[in-house]
């Protein structure tokens, strides 16, 4: 290993070396450092094969060295005709009058690995470089917040044009009537106005037949729509995608591109209608080459796996799993597509302070007892503070690897003796005319029930007694009791569709994390069905609900992955 | 082999096209020139069709094409003359052999590359589409962004570092996967 003096010096030569700007004294220094060091050449050679490799379009620098161009006797008599040259005339390959001069056939061949590469190493790809044309259109916006370039309703995107959401969501249509909903936080590009690519984020597609053929590439393949709705969902390892400002420069010395060569990105595909082709990258990598370059109906499709209305599956390190089902929870928010949508509630914690927090939040009312020692904490908590609270519970080696977003925890802890009406919550209400009429209510969290706390969670006027998920007033005394057993982490989501002030349709799934299998859903998880009436204006409230001895002690409990989302027609 | 039998024929194409981006690659990081890197491997290309009868069926066709290669470099560097800033020959022929020797991993390296730059953020892929892809030059790029072009080279240096480490912890993930 070199030391990191030497490193520096080497790689602030090969820098200089890249953009042109060598004396022809470093060039000199370099020679001698390299001249010695076995490894100071191999890091050269990594560091210029890279420099060299950056100018390589996208498609060509995947390309795989396994693939081949699996030639066969007769495209090879087409290449060598390419000159029109009469040496062949009459002749056919493998006959025994096949004549030719050696330099003639050399150089037609030539001519024609030269043309052959040509198509093999720059085939069109996704992405034309600096092409204006139209291509699609933003037709709506949703709290859209945008990183760098604000982007309005009405908005012309032209091929190759980029757009970074940072929240809420945007509706694109397609020259092409393809309609995509993107909600951020997501970078996506459009490509031209047959195709889009999804780098990071979640969209949902609506293509009518015509215009079957769509495709939504992501960085472990392509989907091709097929006539069609379908959800596409691009995420990593490490919480799924974030965008940054751009033009925002990095100060840090470890700072920088959005990566640590240790996240894998997963893409999942969910079909609710319809059918889609999904084909992984490197499939369409090995590829071989057209038999006749300048003929695109000659272009192979490569295999790929045709997904049914209901059916989901996850791509990653180019392999295709299936998911149980698709799940219109994920892209819950495409509901009230093609209609103007008003947000009344959106809320992840994530942008506030972390910290203990008493009285009020924005529009949070934060009801905590201080005299008690009770709180709420709420933010972004990052793994490390997760990681450590976790060790109330998790101790169950078998739940590694933890769920994909354990750094975004929620924890409850007992707190001191605490009468049931005096529990800390955070409640809001929600302005509502809007409710009599359509919305769509989604809740999703993660939860770790530590101890002697059962989370609760309830759209109600106020608060109300007992334990579990709650969607009403006045609970039911006669409904079931849900258990919650301390040191799982379960995940919470609940969908529910109102109408007219009448809940339509409600949704409410409970998950368990079992490690190696992932989220297990809890088959036998029932709530009282929901009986609140939308006409009034309900509160969101979030509770913990200890039960408590007067031995549990007093600890602030925290608040983390809630997602909420409360949409109404406007 | 001989050129002449079609089925050879078909063969020796089908390595010669296979391994282009590998002839490239080997090229480009010892001439670093791109234009001049291009001119060589097409040189190369005509040469390795001419010697297509030395070439053993199942041998090493990359070291082999990479050797012609190198002296391919070798007789451009002297039809140039020798220029100021420039590797000497001997360290030349060091790196040169060491490339392809270890050609498996530098073509792993460029596909792991492929994987890295899925992930680079969006303001550093747009200034290494424009620098490296559309050409443009640094002083054109620092004008148009307005930035100073000391300031977009340290932009495109910390990009290919991080790239580097990003393909290093990659190759190593794989290594242990």
């Amino acid at each position: 290993m070199m030391d990191q003096q030497r490193e520096k010096e080497l790689f602030d030569l090969l820098d200089a070396w890249c953009e042109g700007q060598l004396t022809p004294d470093s060039a000199a220094r370099l020679d001698t450092i390299l001249q010695k060091d076995a490894e100071a050449r191999w890091q050269y050679l990594c560091y210029m094969e890279l420099h060299g490799a950056l100018q390589l379009d996208p498609a060509t620098l995947a390309r795989s060295a396994t693939s081949g161009t699996a030639l066969a006797a007769g495209d090879l008599r087409e290449l060598v005709t390419l000159r029109g040259q009469s040496h062949f005339a009459g002749a056919k390959l493998g006959q025994s009058s096949f004549h030719l001069s050696r330099l003639a056939l050399a150089a037609s061949v030539v001519l024609a690995i030269g043309i052959l590469a040509y198509t093999f190493w720059s085939r069109p790809t996704e992405q034309p470089v600096a092409k204006q044309t139209p291509a699609a259109k933003i037709v709506g916006l949703t709290d859209a917040k945008w990183a760098g370039v604000s982007s309005q309703t009405g908005d012309t995107l032209t091929s190759g044009q980029r757009l970074l959401l940072q929240s809420g969501s945007a509706e694109i249509t397609f020259n092409d009537q393809a309609r995509v909903i993107l909600q951020g936080p997501a970078e996506f590009v459009v490509v031209d106005a047959t195709g889009c690519r999804l780098a990071t984020g979640r969209l949902t597609a609506h293509v009518p037949d015509f215009a079957k053929g769509f495709k939504v590439h992501t960085p472990d393949g392509t989907v091709t729509d097929l006539g069609t709705d379908f959800g596409v969902y691009v995420w990593s390892e490490t919480g799924g995608g974030r965008v940054e400002e751009a033009g925002e420069e990095e100060q840090q010395p470890g700072g920088g591109p959005q990566f640590d060569g240790k996240q894998l990105p997963i893409t999942e595909v969910h079909v609710f209608k319809g059918k889609v082709d999904v084909a992984p990258r490197d499939q369409l990598a090995q590829a071989p080459a057209p038999a006749n370059p300048s003929d695109p109906s000659t272009i192979p499709h490569p295999p790929s796996t045709i997904l049914q209305a209901g059916e989901a599956v996850t791509i990653s390190d180019n392999k295709v799993q299936p998911l149980p089902a698709a799940d219109p929870f994920k892209f819950a928010l495409d509901k009230l597509q093609g209609k103007p949508r008003q947000v009344l509630l959106a809320e992840d914690f994530e942008s506030y302070d972390v910290g203990v927090k008493r009285d009020a939040m924005g529009a949070w009312l934060i009801q905590g007892s201080s005299r008690k020692g009770q709180a709420v904490g709420i933010g972004d908590y990052d793994k490390a503070q997760a990681d450590s609270t976790a060790q109330h519970g998790l101790a169950d080696p078998s739940l590694n690897p933890p769920p994909p977003s354990i750094s975004r925890l929620l924890v409850f802890a007992p707190s001191e003796p605490n009468p049931r009406s005096e529990f800390p919550r955070v409640a809001r209400p929600i302005e509502a005319p809007q409710l009599a009429h359509t919305c769509r209510v989604l809740m999703e969290f993660v939860i770790f029930p530590a101890g002697n706390i059962e989370p609760s969670f309830a759209f109600a006027a106020e608060a109300g007694i007992a334990p579990g998920i709650e969607f009403w007033r006045n609970a039911d005394p006669a409904a079931p009791s849900i258990s919650w057993k301390p040191n799982l982490v379960y995940r919470v989501r609940v969908l529910m569709d109102v109408a007219e002030g009448k809940l339509r349709g409600a949704r409410v799934e409970r998950s368990q994390w079992s490690g190696s299998a992932g989220w297990v859903r809890d088959a036998d998880f029932r709530t009282p069905v929901p009986t609140v009436d939308w006409t009034t204006p309900p509160k969101f409230v979030i509770f913990g609900y200890p039960t408590v001895t007067p031995q549990t002690p007093a600890t602030p409990y925290n608040i983390d992955n809630i997602r909420i989302e409360v949409m109404a027609e406007k | 082999m001989s050129p002449d039998q079609p089925q050879e024929l078909a063969e020796f194409v089908e390595l010669l096209t296979r391994h282009q981006l590998r002839l490239f690659q080997f090229i480009v990081s010892l001439v670093a020139d791109r234009t001049e890197a291009e001119e060589i491997r097409q040189n190369t290309n005509v040469v390795l069709w001419q010697k297509a009868a030395e070439f053993k069926r199942d041998t090493n066709f990359v070291a082999w094409a990479c050797r012609v290669a190198h002296f391919e470099i070798l007789k451009e560097r002297q039809r140039r003359g020798r220029r100021q800033v420039q590797l000497s020959d001997e360290t030349l022929e060091q790196l040169a052999t060491q490339s392809i020797e270890n050609s498996d991993l530098l073509e792993s390296r460029r596909q792991a590359l492929s994987w890295c730059m899925e992930r680079l953020a969006a303001a550093d892929s747009t200034l290494i589409t424009a620098r490296y892809q559309q050409g443009e030059p640094t002083e054109t790029i620092a004008a148009r962004i307005q930035r100073t072009v000391d300031s977009v080279r340290h932009s495109l240096s910390r990009i290919r570092r991080q790239l580097k480490r990003c393909v290093d912890g990659r190759l190593a993930r794989t290594e242990h996967s």
